[in-house]
């Protein structure tokens, strides 16, 4: 980098910067030579304790303040009383609601069936056109790669609103298809921009040095390109699984009165008023999200290392 | 002599229509020998070893490997394996798994598969690695690996793309030892892609030397050192004073030719095997271990000699090499060894010296 090339606006930013610095490092020069005179080893203690610890409290506050919440949402699927926010001692009746309520595990049960079809169809074809993305080279391709960003940022709203008039325009019936077409659309960007970048990483010559070995394009995909995609794929599954969970605002414009999900089940209960009984429920999503978490971070080890 | 494994007739390739990487390359590769494809990054060289290994497609002309036109084979089924610069190891497989990829995808039987890979891993003094990650190895374990993955297959040649260029310079050289050796252990065809010019020299026994697309020379190590055939080469290889000249008088006796040129100053009478006309621009090479350089006291002669200062004096324990400037200004480098003949060679800057060098070992060239 030359000086030279430097926009004149940056270049006196960063020495105004720098001016700051200095004097930030004068004031301390000066502060120091002050401590010299008092008691210096109680005061550096001191002051590492104090730096040591000041991350720890950080962390700690935001750890709180993000599972505060996901941890009062479990302690009262135990309270015993059905609307109030104070404890009311504990029992366990909201889980035997839970399972005997017929409703509450079919839309449950239609939510995973969603969810487990679009997040494997997504990655499915999400893992195909990042490679054809990675390996090929054609025309529109920058296009295409714009528009799968473009497919993220878009509001949901405008997603939802969108494939209902497409819907209605082709009178698609609103029901499990139309919710599965559209939880497969707003999964496959997020599992093509991770594969890609998976791909990205690896080095092209491997494919190359596969064939050069005189492997075939079947075994090149079988024993390179899918073991090494498999984190990433792993990894899309994952989260177009959980987009698909918890999606609302897409799926309360595409979903027809004959095939409910959980979440809109859910959100329209609000209206009456929420039981603990969606206390019991989220709970028990939760520790099976942990769970699934948990493998994942398993799973690995156990296939991938051996001694 | 042996016969030809690999031949590479009128060879052109064009990148994106327009970008000529490679233009009417002709060459044959003999069976069993080492040759190196030596020239500047961006001369065609890689491109050239990568159309052999048929991973890209001619633009015109034809590549012969063993009798056969590789026009219909395609990478996987010409026995020809190549050691990538980058290595381009199987990051989620154990050394053996990469070993024993080529031979797994030939569908051999599992039991000659271990047979192999340990042989190889025995000759390439990787056995206490077979089971790591390639990412758990040096890098000349790496690609140590790499040369192993490919020779497990006996290929009838092995393509190296600059395959030591990442290394640090002692294991550049250690693996230079072992690559020959293993050339000559193993008696397959080596096609070795490198711009390091001593590195082509040390290790082949035929180079090619290329420059943007098209072959300057190919010869054994001695003749492109020795007898460049033009400029490029003698520029490429090695340091060389060139002196530019007119022919000033040409004759002919029997069949040796001899010409008059006037280099800075002094008029030289040179032999040469072709003939040369009156008032041709012609270009004079000598290597600067072939100059010598006298000090007034040694010599009585000074009429076929070249006076010029020493600029730079530097040691390098076995030899002196003089950094030394003419009348005219021209820069001369001559590098002065210290045996019977010349036991002290005790230059000071800014000395006056004579120059001159045995006659015939300057070479002529016209461009």
């Amino acid at each position: 980098m030359t000086g030279k090339m430097r926009h004149p606006e940056l270049d006196s930013g960063s020495s105004k910067n720098k001016d700051l610095w200095s004097l930030f490092f004068e004031k301390v020069r000066i502060s120091t030579a002050l401590e010299k005179k008092s008691d210096m080893k109680r005061l550096v203690r001191f002051k590492n304790i104090f730096s040591q610890s000041i991350p720890l409290v950080y962390i700690s506050v935001i750890y709180i303040l993000l599972y505060i919440p996901i941890v009062v949402f479990i302690v009262y699927s135990f309270n015993n009383a059905t609307f109030s926010a104070v404890w009311h001692g504990a029992t366990l009746k909201w889980y035997q609601t839970l399972l005997s309520d017929t409703p509450i595990l079919r839309v449950t049960g239609h939510s995973l069936v969603i969810a487990t079809l679009s997040s494997t169809i997504a990655t499915f074809l999400g893992a195909l056109a990042s490679f054809a993305l990675f390996e090929y080279r054609f025309h529109g391709k920058k296009l295409i790669f714009t528009l799968i960003f473009i497919l993220i940022v878009v509001p949901d709203l405008m997603f939802g609103i969108a494939l209902l008039v497409l819907y209605t325009f082709l009178k698609f019936p609103l029901g499990f298809w139309s919710l599965l077409l559209a939880h497969i659309s707003f999964c496959f960007p997020f599992v093509i921009v991770i594969t890609l970048s998976r791909l990205k990483d690896m080095d092209k010559n491997i494919f190359e040095a596969a064939r050069d070995l005189g492997a075939t394009d079947l075994m090149i995909f079988i024993r390179i390109i899918f073991p090494l995609l498999l984190p990433a794929l792993i990894a899309g599954w994952l989260l177009s699984f959980t987009l698909s969970m918890d999606d609302v605002i897409i799926s309360f414009f595409v979903s027809g009165p004959t095939y409910q999900i959980l979440p809109l089940y859910i959100f329209s209960l609000v209206h009456v008023g929420v039981t603990p009984e969606i206390n019991a429920l989220c709970t028990v999503i939760f520790g099976l999200t942990l769970l699934v978490i948990l493998l994942g971070l398993l799973i690995p080890k156990w296939f991938f290392v051996k001694k | 002599m042996r016969r030809n494994l690999i031949e590479i007739e009128h060879v052109t390739k064009i990148f994106r229509k327009t970008d000529k990487v490679l233009d009417d390359i002709n060459l044959n590769i003999r069976e069993g020998e080492f040759i190196t494809l030596l020239g500047p990054s961006g001369c065609g060289k890689s491109t050239l070893l990568r159309l052999i290994a048929g991973l890209e497609e001619l633009t015109e002309g034809d590549i012969y490997i063993d009798d056969k036109d590789t026009k219909k084979i395609p990478a996987n089924e010409r026995n020809i394996n190549m050691v990538f610069q980058s290595y381009a190891l199987f990051p989620h497989m154990t050394v053996y798994d990469n070993i024993a990829f080529g031979l797994q995808c030939k569908f051999i039987p599992k039991h000659d598969i271990q047979k192999r890979v340990e042989e190889v891993l025995h000759m390439t003094h990787l056995e206490r690695f077979a089971y790591r990650k390639p990412k758990e190895l040096s890098g000349g374990q790496q690609q140590r690996v790499a040369i192993a993955r490919a020779v497990v297959n006996k290929p009838l040649a092995l393509l190296l793309d600059e395959p030591l260029s990442a290394l640090d310079y002692k294991l550049r050289k250690e693996m230079q030892i072992e690559l020959k050796n293993l050339q000559r252990q193993l008696g397959i065809t080596f096609v070795f892609v490198t711009h390091d010019q001593e590195e082509a020299l040390s290790m082949s026994d035929r180079v090619v030397v290329m420059n943007e697309g098209v072959i300057e020379q190919i010869g054994t190590p001695r003749q492109v050192y020795e007898n460049p055939e033009n400029l490029y080469v003698a520029k490429f290889i090695g340091v060389a004073n060139i002196f530019e000249a007119q022919v000033i008088k040409a004759t002919k006796r029997k069949r040796q030719f001899s010409i008059d040129v006037r280099i800075e100053g002094t008029k030289l009478k040179l032999k040469t095997d072709q003939p040369f006309e009156k008032g041709q621009h012609i270009y004079i090479v000598i290597r600067p271990e072939d100059l010598r350089a006298w000090d007034s006291s040694e010599i009585d002669d000074t009429k076929n000699m070249i006076p010029a200062r020493v600029e730079e004096v530097i040691y390098k324990g076995s030899t002196v090499d003089l950094i030394l400037k003419t009348k005219e200004g021209k820069q001369l480098s001559a590098t002065e060894f210290f045996d019977e003949d010349d036991e002290n060679l005790d230059y000071r800057i800014g000395e006056k010296v004579w120059v001159d060098w045995l006659p015939g070992w300057e070479v002529v060239l016209i461009n």
